[in-house]
Parts: C-alpha cells; structure tokens; sequence
C-alpha cells in the first residue's frame, strides 16, 4: 500500500519544485501577471512580427495567410539607393553624439566641481537639467525660434552684423551639428549628474595631500579627479556603444521635418523606417529593415557587454 | 610641521582665507570654469525667456521686428485666444491630463507590483521574470509590427492607446526594483510569520518604505506621460483626441487650418500666430517648471541610483 502510494506519487514529484513554488508564492506571481502581459502583448507578438518581413504582408489575409516571398523584402533594402547612406548617417551621427556628448557631460561635471559657491552652482545645475525635461516638440520649437527665416534670431543676428537673412534649411551638413549641438544642449546637464556624483566619491585626502605637495586646482584636476571618474567614463561609454546603430527618429523628423534636401546627411534607419511607416507602407519591406536593424543591434549590444565585462565587470549590464 | 595644520584647517574653512591664497593660476582656472558653467546655464535659459517673452508680445511687433527678448509691446491676445471657452488647445491640455493622471496611477501600480516581485529572494523564478522583461530590452520587432498590432487591436484613436502603451518600461522596472531590494528580506519573513498575506505585506509594508522611491519613479511616469507625443502622432489622427504635445506640434507645422474654425470666426479677429504658437509652448513646458523645483532632487536621486546598476 504504502509502496503503492510513493510510486503514484513518483512522476509528480518530478515537476513539483515548480508547482511547490507555484502554490507557497502564488499571491506574489499573481502580482506579476499584469506585467508578464504587457510585456507579452506590445512586446513578443510584435517579434513574431517579424514574419512579415519574409512574407507579401496585406491585411485581408493576415499574417499567417499572406503569401511567402522570403527574402525579397531584405533584397530590395540593400538594393535601394537609400541602404548605404542611411546606414553611414546613423553611425556618424549616433557616434559623433556619443562622442560629443560623453566630452561635454564631463566637461560641465569637472568645471561644475570647481564652483564653491554655492547658490551660483545649485541655480546653475538646476538650469543645465531642466532641457531634459520637456518634450521633444518643445525642443522643435526653440529650434525654430533661432531658424525660423523671417522672425528667427539666427537671420537676426546676421542683419545686426549687417548679412542678408538666409534660408537655414538648405545644407544638410550644416543640420548635423545643428542636431547634435541641439542634443547636447537637452542632455549635457543631466548626463553629468552621473559624472558629479562619481566625483563626489573621490576621497577627500588625495586633494589635501596634493594640495600639500603644491599642486594647483587644474593639476589637482588632471591627476586626481580624471583618473578617479576614468572607470566610469569608459563603462558609461562602452553602454552607449550599443546604440550606435539607433537614432531617434522622432527628435530628428521634428528638427528638420519632410525636407527632402536635408536627407542627405540626416536620414537615418529610423526616419527611414518611420517614413515608410507614415507614407502608405509596404508593411513586408519596412518590417524588413526594422529586422536587419534590430538583430544587428542585438549583436552589437551583446558583445559589447562582452568587452565591458573583460575592461570593467561591474559595468556589464548582465 | 607648522603647515599641516594650517592647511587642514583652510581646506575645512574654504571661502575667503581659500582665496586669497590661492596663486594666479588658481584664480585663472577657476574663473574660466565659472565662465563655462555660467555660459552653459545661461544657454539653456535663454531659449525660455525667449519662447516666454515671445508669447506675451504684441504680433503686430513680432511681424515688424522679429523675435526679441525684450517686448516692446505687451500683449495677452495670445493667451485669451487659447483659453477662450471651446479652444482646441484647452481641449487638448483636458486629454493631456486626463491621459498623464490616469496613466501615471496605473502605471505606477503596475510598474511597482511587478518590480517588487522581481525584488522578493523568495521568489524562485524572480530572475527567469527579470530575463523576461530584459530580453525585450534588447531585442524587439520594429515599429512595423507594433504599429500593426496596435491599430488590429483597435486602440487607434482611442484615449487608451496614450495611456496603455507607456504602461511599463524596464527602465522603471529596474529603477523601482533597486529600491525594493534596499529593504532587508528580514521585514517581510518576519511580517509573514505574523501571518500577514502577501498583499498586505506588499501595501502596507513594502510600498510605504519604499516611498522615496516611489516618489522619483513616479516623477519619471509622469513627466514620460506629458511629454509623451511619438504614441498619439502614431496612432491618433483625431484633432480632439490630439493631446498637447501633439496639439503642438500641429500647430507648429499648420496653425493656418486652426485659424479657419469657428471660434476665430465668431470673433472675427486676426489670428495672433506666432505668438499663438510660442504661448501653447510656454503652457506646455508650464506645468514642468511649476514642480521642476520641488522635485529635482528626486530626478537627481533616479539617475544616480539608475546609472549604479541599470
């Protein structure tokens, strides 16, 4: 009887770590189910999405009945004249704005730890945080409050200077660093947060015992502060790394809009992809380059993590 | 051996005896590094007193001189246009509220349940879960697939489309996780010893000493909520369904069609358009600046303890 009943019982206890899991912390999993779905719904069926890349997508026959073309969809992207040059501009871009980005970040975090006075540094951070905060529209419209051709204060201070006003949405080179330098001025202030308080850390003694061998502030600077925040540099850095193959679509379709002359040097994946998705999609050929873009940044994500587990391990994101 | 002591004693009184000492190289470098600060600061000052200074001028000035910082006429004209009563504008700032109050709840509600789960050590599978939501971190399906998700699930032009789609992000996630794990395990053994279940621990104990956590993940809920314009310019197309960024934005590129409806009709008034424009800005970013001071610090605190382990 008793031998019986412990065989009957033998291949549910296989599984039962998981249903004993299951019945000690069921309120606890319970809580996570609104989460767990959301997560399921806008997140993983959109990747089976990604079907629609291989198939003639319409939306009679759905995604299952849509006839199958495989690769054509990828075939007409790197066939397209747009492939090369968007690819190059979202690299440029996102790099120079790392670049750039991380220089002025730390910059302002540096120059910011030399203030002493108080209320000046209080105010002024304050100040350099709040572009941060509000929306990317908002930023569109400073930006056309200095470009605007008839009122702005660009054409208003060449006529000062005595220069005819110009149209400033002309050269698309130019646009780069417009929209670069317009990044900066929304993230600089907040980035450098990160870089102060990792000043902040730095141990007290090494500047009294510099300042005893004879060491000026911007020696103090070069030899102690930089050294000391270097780690968090580099894993900030490596981190921003990942998303070297992303722009943001929106930020740069509201600086510079539908103006074809401007592509040149500003159409990146995104716009591209979010192009196509505004103007009458082929649903099969834009879900293709959103694919190609997303598993290359899978990869490049991974190995960065990879590389930053090697330089800084407590920098590695998993 | 005299020295040791003197210097001590200047670095811990700072101020003045500090500046006088300090040598010509000092004094340079620390001058140039007010002069980027204050540089910096005051360019991103600018811009507002501009846009706000703008908004209040007078448009038959604004025509004759351009933008300027100093108006050389006062005018409200563009103020009372948009709170004149059946403004879309004022119709809009009613469907940014609505979406920021009850998004926010809901998705801090949400946002909290689940991070707590993912904070709990007696959770088992609290890391399958946290892989769970990291995967879609790094990889998801484009926008097209989204896109045709959301429009087959009906949500366009809907009021939920704007609040269920910022629901949750992982960054929140893991920002409010991070401050539930800063709770000893402790607490919660020994409350459930007690007896108490798992809800009541998590309300009455758990989110009441997480607070200040709370607090900032809730900051960034609601400002990702009103400045949130990608969701409505995908998926809503309906003027009186537009919240204010995308009101904003419409303006921006079509103010001329705004200008054709009735209740400019009625007043039979020429259309303050640029200043117009420049106050909808001022009255979108308003309700950002009226908390920014209070809850900075909150900001502040978010990024630092986001950066330590995203």
């Amino acid at each position: 009887m008793e031998i019986s009943l412990k065989q009957s019982t033998g291949p549910g206890k296989k599984k039962s770590p998981f249903l004993a899991e299951m019945k000690t912390n069921w309120v606890l999993y319970l809580m996570a189910v609104p989460g767990i779905a959301f997560f399921f719904i806008f997140r993983y069926i959109p990747m089976a999405g990604i079907l629609m890349a291989f198939k003639n997508f319409n939306y009679r026959d759905g995604l299952w009945k849509s006839p199958w073309v495989w690769f054509k969809n990828f075939e007409f992207f790197f066939r397209s004249a747009a492939f090369p040059s968007v690819v190059y501009n979202t690299i440029i871009l996102s790099s120079l704005g790392i670049l750039l980005g991380t220089c002025v970040s730390v910059g302002l975090a540096l120059a910011l730890n030399e203030i002493k006075h108080n209320l000046v540094k209080r105010v002024s951070q304050s100040v350099m945080i709040f572009p941060n905060f509000i929306s990317a529209v908002a930023v569109s419209v400073i930006v056309y409050n200095i470009f605007s051709y008839k009122y702005g204060i660009a054409n208003q201070i060449r006529e000062w200077l005595g220069m005819q006003p110009r149209d400033w949405y002309t050269n698309s080179l130019e646009w780069v660093f417009y929209y670069l330098g317009v990044g900066i001025w929304k993230s600089a202030g907040y980035s450098s947060i990160v870089y102060l308080a990792a000043i902040s850390g730095i141990s007290p003694e090494l500047y009294e015992s510099a300042e005893i061998d004879g060491a000026g502030r911007a020696q103090q600077l070069w030899y102690i502060t930089l050294p000391c925040i270097k780690p968090v540099i580099i894993m900030l850095f490596i981190l921003s790394v990942g998303s070297i193959l992303t722009s943001d679509a929106g930020s740069i379709w509201l600086l510079i809009g539908d103006r074809a002359n401007l592509f040149e040097h500003m159409d990146t994946i995104d716009t591209f992809v979010f192009r196509m998705v505004r103007t009458n999609p082929n649903v099969g050929r834009t879900t293709a380059v959103g694919l190609i873009q997303s598993v290359c940044c899978f990869f490049i994500v991974v190995g960065v993590n990879r590389l930053t587990k090697k330089i800084y391990p407590e920098g590695a994101i998993f | 051996m005299l020295s040791k002591p003197n210097t001590t004693g200047k670095v811990k009184a700072g101020g003045p005896r500090n500046r006088i000492r300090m040598s010509f190289g000092d004094r340079a470098f620390t001058t140039a590094n007010y002069n980027i600060v204050i540089i910096f600061a005051l360019l991103c000052l600018i811009p507002f007193i501009l846009v706000i200074m703008v908004s209040f001028t007078d448009e038959a000035m604004l025509l004759k001189n351009g933008y300027s910082l100093i108006p050389e006429k006062f005018s409200l004209e563009a103020y009372r246009f948009i709170f004149s009563s059946g403004s879309d504008i004022l119709n809009s700032y009613k469907v940014s509220i609505i979406v920021t109050a009850v998004g926010s709840f809901m998705s801090l509600f949400m946002v909290c349940m689940f991070a707590y789960v993912l904070s709990r050590k007696s959770v088992k599978y609290r890391n399958v879960i946290a892989f769970y939501m990291y995967f879609t971190m790094l990889f998801g399906g484009g926008l097209v697939p989204y896109f045709v998700l959301v429009t087959s699930l009906g949500l366009q032009n809907t009021y939920w489309a704007m609040i269920i789609l910022p629901l949750m992000n992982a960054w929140n996630v893991y920002l409010m996780r991070n401050f539930f794990s800063s709770i000893p395990d402790s607490i919660f053994e020994s409350v459930k010893i007690d007896g108490a279940g798992e809800m009541t621990i998590f309300l009455k104990f758990a989110v009441p000493l997480a607070m200040p956590g709370i607090a900032t993940v809730l900051l960034f809920t609601v400002v990702g909520y009103w400045n949130d314009w990608f969701t409505a310019i995908l998926f809503v197309n309906k003027a009186q369904l537009y919240p204010l960024q995308a009101m904003l934005r419409f303006i921006m590129t079509n103010l001329a069609q705004l200008s054709m409806s009735a209740q400019l009709a009625a007043t039979a008034r020429k259309l303050p358009e640029e200043s117009v424009k420049m106050a909808t800005m001022v009255i979108t970013i308003g309700p950002i600046i009226f908390v920014y001071p209070f809850l900075q610090k909150y900001f502040v605190k978010g990024i630092i303890i986001g950066s330590v382990k995203g």
